[in-house]
């Protein structure tokens, strides 16, 4: 057990130098992929809340594929499938879009939950009081309804940040990328694949942690609310 | 029996409301005059809680208008025809038409000062300072100047109607409708509710407000309409409908009350 | 464009991927269910603050960490250490343990939703804790978890694509060989997908259908 952690220090400047260069790219693409779940998943839920049969039905149809389809099967079409049709992206672009049209479908979930959790009376107040469908929107229901949203959002990116592992696999030179990289020259797998899901961990559990807290506490909110 | 006048605040002209195949409101016209308080009462599933929804357009009528003065409410002119306007368009008309709902829908987000200023900073365009003067201004008529930092869940349920009632006031309407404003509180807490409502209507504010309470009716409202089945059945100087209904409809409705309430 | 022939030369290997998967996916299932259930009951009637400790630092590495690290740590780390697992075999401990995890916190909500009073009522009738739990809270707790665990059977049959990393003949891998050998890129992933969706969508009705029936039950 002691000599397990004594090959650490020898390799310790080397590894950790290119983990965190392999972190700071993980963040890197987690975040976009987030950012582009975000934009489409808040499209995909005004589309299901919209009056058109086709575009609610439409957007029911993405999402349904969206969770119906594995990450990786999604990574490896837009990254080897694309190219014959003329366009190429990179790893990275590849991995974020992916991430991006995936967690779409869970943000738009989270979103429409989070609208729907909402009593419909919150809208006609504010629209019996003169305000627009936008002001009543920005001013009455988006404060409440994005207390409800925040934790699971919290949650689809700690998801998509884990998810961007998989971005390795099309050759996404991000953390786990690096730690196979050092893995197969080092020899050493068991000590860098710990290392490396102590990196994850470092970024994702405050998050989690932070998801819990606030779950905890806007649900202690909502129970005396009335009307 | 009301023949169009020129002195009609608010007129609604030939009302019409469908569900699919249900027919709940059957054709309903009625005037509001500047300051006069009217009430509509009926038994429930009479349409006289669809009738208001529909006067500021929450429910969209199917067929009839409604005039604000001369103003019509709720649908502008598209080339030769009319259509409805959309939300957005019909926003300014809104402010001129306050609603105060059954079950209050106070922004819980919000304290009770900003409750009643996000309408007048945001629909009216008022600076935030003045418009905190007028909701402290308003809260104090609703005799809860000191609840103004306070949040709605902190709040008894009369005390949330009260502060709607002031969010409705700080509008500054023509009109306010009241939705059964009393119904969902707790027996004890209607009093302080009605009380605001009977000093707003001897200050001579144009109210229609549709109540359970005909006892209350009967005191404050200057006029009643009777409904049922979507129609109105009967309508004429409050005292009169209720303590000499002609109607045989009217008579049997009022009785009921009469031994509920007993 | 697509051509059916080639399409139907390639299903039956595809097709043998799937069956591996879903084997894959139902060994998982069993052993995450009941490691998740007993770590459920562990954490809701254990006093020990030790138990309490270890499992909630086991749920949160397997659920703050991504399968992929899992899945290496398990086949190429334990080599390293002597233990050398096939790949199909590291690919299942390492899904049953992420699962065991997930679960856990699925079970758990599931028993802390009931009220006291259904703990009690048992002990009332004489029951003692063993036979409060198996007849009287878990079914409960398990209806209520079930949405939940609809979707957790759903996220693993698509996680067993992750074992194509360690070389499981899945879906996943064989799909990547045929597209070295054959070019046919789009038409392979096409097909993947549709597979997939083809062994995703029937368990969401099925789980639909499920909760329907429960609920009548009652």
């Amino acid at each position: 057990m002691i000599s397990f952690f004594q090959q650490y220090p020898e390799y310790w400047s080397d590894w950790f130098a290119r983990l965190l260069l392999g972190a700071r790219v993980s963040a890197e693409l987690s975040l976009t992929g987030f950012a582009l779940a975000a934009v489409l998943g808040a499209l995909l839920a005004w589309a299901m809340k919209s009056p058109s049969v086709l575009l609610k039905r439409l957007a029911v149809f993405f999402i349904q594929g969206m969770r119906a389809v594995p990450l990786l099967a999604l990574l490896l079409a837009l990254y080897f499938t694309l190219p014959s049709l003329g366009l190429t992206l990179s790893g990275y672009w590849a991995g974020a879009i992916g991430l991006g049209l995936q967690g779409s479908a869970y943000v738009a979930e989270i979103l429409r939950g989070g609208l729907d959790s909402l009593h419909r009376g919150q809208r006609e107040s504010a629209i019996a009081t003169g305000l627009t469908p936008l002001q009543a929107f920005t001013s009455v229901i988006f404060p409440q309804a994005i207390r409800g949203m925040l934790p699971p959002l919290l949650n689809a990116y700690v998801s998509i940040l884990k998810d961007s592992s998989l971005c390795a696999l099309i050759a996404t030179d991000e953390l786990m990328l690096a730690a196979r990289a050092i893995a197969s020259e080092s020899f050493l797998p068991m000590h860098i694949f710990l290392l490396v899901g102590l990196f994850y961990f470092v970024i994702a559990f405050p998050l989690s942690l932070l998801s819990r807290v606030l779950e905890v506490r806007f649900s202690r909110g909502r129970k005396t609310i009335r009307g | 029996m009301s023949s169009p006048s020129d002195t009609a605040l608010l007129r609604v002209h030939e009302l019409h409301k469908n569900y699919g195949d249900l027919e709940v409101l059957k054709g309903i016209s009625l005037e509001l005059k500047p300051g006069e308080t009217l009430s509509l009462i009926g038994p429930s599933g009479s349409g006289k809680s669809t009738c208001l929804r529909c006067i500021n357009y929450l429910e969209k009528p199917t067929s009839g208008e409604i005039w604000l003065g001369d103003e019509l409410i709720g649908q502008v002119k598209d080339g030769k025809r009319l259509r409805l306007m959309s939300d957005r368009e019909m926003a300014p008309q809104r402010r001129e038409i306050a609603m105060v709902f059954q079950l209050f829908y106070l922004w819980p987000h919000l304290n009770v000062r900003d409750n009643v200023a996000l309408g007048p900073i945001k629909a009216q365009g008022m600076p935030r300072k003045q418009a905190y003067e007028l909701a402290d201004a308003m809260l104090e008529k609703v005799h809860l100047r000191h609840k103004a930092e306070a949040y709605p869940e902190q709040l008894s349920g009369g005390q949330q109607q009260r502060v709607a009632i002031a969010r409705a006031l700080a509008q500054q309407p023509k009109v306010i409708l009241f939705d059964e404003p009393t119904s969902a509180l707790d027996p004890e807490l209607v009093g302080e509710v009605l009380a605001v409502i009977r000093e707003l209507a001897e200050e001579g504010r144009s109210m229609i407000m549709v109540t359970h309470e005909v006892r209350f009716a009967r005191d404050v409202a200057d006029r009643v309409i009777f409904m049922d089945g979507g129609r109105i059945v009967e309508q004429g100087p409050s005292a009169q409908v209720i303590d000499n209904p002609r109607h045989e409809r009217t008579r049997s409705f009022l009785g009921r009350m009469a031994v509920e309430s007993a | 464009m697509v051509n059916l022939q080639a399409f139907l030369g390639l299903l039956p290997l595809l097709l043998k991927g799937a069956m591996n998967a879903l084997q894959i996916a139902l060994c998982t299932l069993v052993l995450a269910s009941a490691g998740g259930l007993i770590l459920a009951v562990l954490l809701t009637f254990s006093r020990s603050r030790l138990v309490h400790g270890a499992i909630a630092c086991f749920i949160e590495w397997m659920r703050n960490v991504p399968a992929l690290a899992h899945l290496f740590l398990i086949y190429f780390g334990l080599s390293y250490l002597g233990i050398n697992l096939p790949a199909w075999l590291a690919a299942i401990v390492g899904l049953s343990l992420v699962g065991s995890a997930v679960l856990a916190d699925t079970f758990r909500a599931g028993l802390q939703s009931l009220h006291v009073g259904q703990h009690e009522a048992g002990q009332a009738v004489g029951l003692h804790r063993l036979q409060i739990l198996r007849y009287i809270l878990l079914p409960q707790a398990l209806r209520v978890a079930l949405p939940a665990y609809a979707n957790y059977v759903t996220q693993l049959i698509k996680d067993t694509s992750i074992a194509s990393a360690i070389a499981v003949p899945e879906i996943m891998f064989l799909a990547r060989n045929l597209v070295t050998s054959t070019f046919q890129t789009s038409l392979i992933y096409l097909a993947v997908m549709c597979i997939y969706a083809a062994m995703i969508l029937p368990i969401g009705v099925g789980f639909i259908r499920l909760e329907r029936h429960l609920r009548a039950a009652r």
